[in-house]
């Protein structure tokens, strides 16, 4: 019994929702990380299975909407191609993995129920596999970077070390937004419809596929959208190889931000949401 | 030391209609100050356990009876830990397996080894585990190399043999089970019995629901009968 010790279910219902909060995304994060680790390679092997290309249709996809975007738009922009193609790329690709977190926050209790309401498991397990998931999807993706990049290279600086500290902190916020998102989406089934009709809005204010610079004395409307600093901590060190401090900051707030609401959001909602699902 | 210790225990299903799951309706209520949505200011609940204490020691067998909709499953399901009570307290010691659903964890698109890692994941097992108990698991199955094919090739027969094969190979001190299950073809219905039998004799406490009496009878030390989430009759037989 003792090499099952960290299953051993034993548990009371009296401890303070606080602590049990805090021990869900603890013990989410490590003594169930075997479960959301397979899960989340599970759900990438499925769309793989059946299928010659599996998840590189999402690269295919991309790459042809980079590709077709980044024609028609440097045209109209009136911008080289070797500049703006890199520039559309890595936005694309960071946007696609920021929007999918967004969207897919919304149903990650949802998806789980049968678990759910069957196994006792941290809540914090089904966001992980959302959020790992979507991770490994982001690398099929960025199969379009290293060749964009190859291609159009600006030669590599010293900023590009934090690159993988930008994908972390973007990983992490994704967790926050699945444990918020997803306790409300399972009490408010109209949230998620919400949410993608905003990501859809949110596409186009955001400096994606256009340069902040050309709202000339009205980059207020960038510097104030979130979605910005997360695309421009993994672009800015990528093109530039600048360290982006502004973004940083942005982006450090906003996750501690969130870490406290998530934290609160599941103190006050966690023992609900079997109920909600 | 196993042992379940259940005080004042209530679960309460909130029922939402439309109107008070959607946002809407939240913000019309808000915003008319209740005039035009004045049927959802009250929320409907079913009160499935109603204060319920119990308490299960080392050793015991118990068989939950009642109707249906008296509260079998919701019970398990707490005691399992899936909900969390609305009221009262619960203590659950010791290491619990639950034999809810046999379609737990399963994927149809997998095979038959990926699901008995799966499953295994599932019921709590680590990885390394769950290794130690393929070999076994794979000859309790008698599936042979059609372990290796997708389940979704598999007769529902051998489905549930898989389903049942991983569900009883792990050592729990308190097993929670939803009907007693019936598998395969004659031969094997009288190996999974055995293997079922062993199962339960090692666990310390079992809980199981069921509608055959003569079942109950067999297994169980004591006697549960539920209605509409209360503890009607209690005897040790």
């Amino acid at each position: 019994m003792n090499q099952v010790s960290k299953l051993r279910a034993t548990f009371k219902s009296r401890r303070s929702p606080f602590l049990s909060a805090v021990h869900d995304i603890k013990k989410g994060f490590f003594t169930y990380t075997a479960v959301w680790v397979v899960l989340g390679w599970l759900d990438i092997k499925q769309r793989y299975r059946r299928s010659v290309l599996g998840p590189f249709w999402l690269t295919i996809s991309t790459s042809v909407m980079v590709a077709a975007l980044g024609l028609v738009y440097s045209g109209l922009f009136n911008q080289p191609l070797k500049d703006y193609l890199p520039y559309l790329a890595v936005g694309m690709i960071v946007w696609t993995l920021l929007s999918t977190l967004l969207n897919e926050a919304c149903a990650v209790f949802i998806m789980a129920e049968g678990m759910i309401k069957q196994v006792r498991m941290p809540l914090t397990v089904h966001v992980l596999r959302m959020v790992w998931r979507n991770i490994i999807i982001f690398f099929h993706n960025a199969v379009v970077l290293i060749f964009v990049l190859l291609f159009f290279s600006r030669g590599a600086s010293a900023a590009l070390f934090l690159i993988p500290f930008a994908l972390i902190i973007i990983a992490l916020n994704g967790l926050w937004l699945g444990l918020i998102l997803g306790v409300f989406c399972s009490r408010f089934r109209d949230i998620a419809p919400i949410i993608a009709n905003f990501t859809q809005l949110v596409f186009f204010i955001t400096p994606i596929f256009w340069r902040p610079e050309a709202l000339v004395n009205r980059a207020w409307l960038a510097n104030l959208n979130p979605f910005y600093h997360f695309i421009e901590i993994v672009r800015s060190p990528l093109l530039q190889g600048n360290l982006p401090i502004e973004s940083w900051e942005v982006v450090i707030s906003i996750t501690i931000l969130l870490g406290v609401l998530a934290v609160f959001v599941l103190t006050k909602y966690r023992h609900r949401v079997a109920y909600w699902v | 030391m196993s042992y379940i210790k259940a005080e004042n225990l209530s679960i309460e299903f909130p029922l939402y209609t439309n109107p008070s799951r959607s946002l809407k309706g939240k913000v019309l209520h808000a915003t008319t100050g209740g005039r035009m949505a004045s049927s959802h200011g009250s929320r409907a609940v079913v009160r499935a356990i109603d204060n319920l204490t119990l308490n299960i020691n080392k050793g015991e067998r118990v068989g939950l009876l009642g109707h249906n909709g008296s509260g079998k499953t919701t019970l398990l399901r707490v005691l399992v830990g899936a909900y969390e009570p609305v009221s009262g307290c619960l203590d659950v010691n010791g290491r619990v397996a639950s034999l809810l659903d046999l379609s737990l964890g399963m994927d149809h698109d997998a095979t038959g080894y990926e699901n008995i890692f799966l499953r295994g994941l599932m019921m709590g097992l680590s990885p390394a585990e769950i290794h130690a108990k393929t070999d076994e698991i794979a000859e309790f199955t008698e599936l042979g190399e059609y372990l290796d094919m997708p389940v979704r090739t598999y007769s529902s027969g051998m489905q549930l043999r898989l389903a049942f094969g991983v569900s009883t190979s792990i050592d729990a001190d308190i097993l929670i089970m939803d009907e007693w299950l019936s598998v395969g073809d004659a031969a094997f219905s009288q190996k999974a019995a055995q293997r079922l039998d062993s199962f339960v004799k090692n666990a310390s406490i079992l809980i199981i629901a069921s509608h055959d009496m003569a079942l109950l009878e067999r297994v169980c030390n004591r006697k549960i009968v539920l209605e509409q989430g209360r503890v009607v009759s209690d005897d040790y037989i």
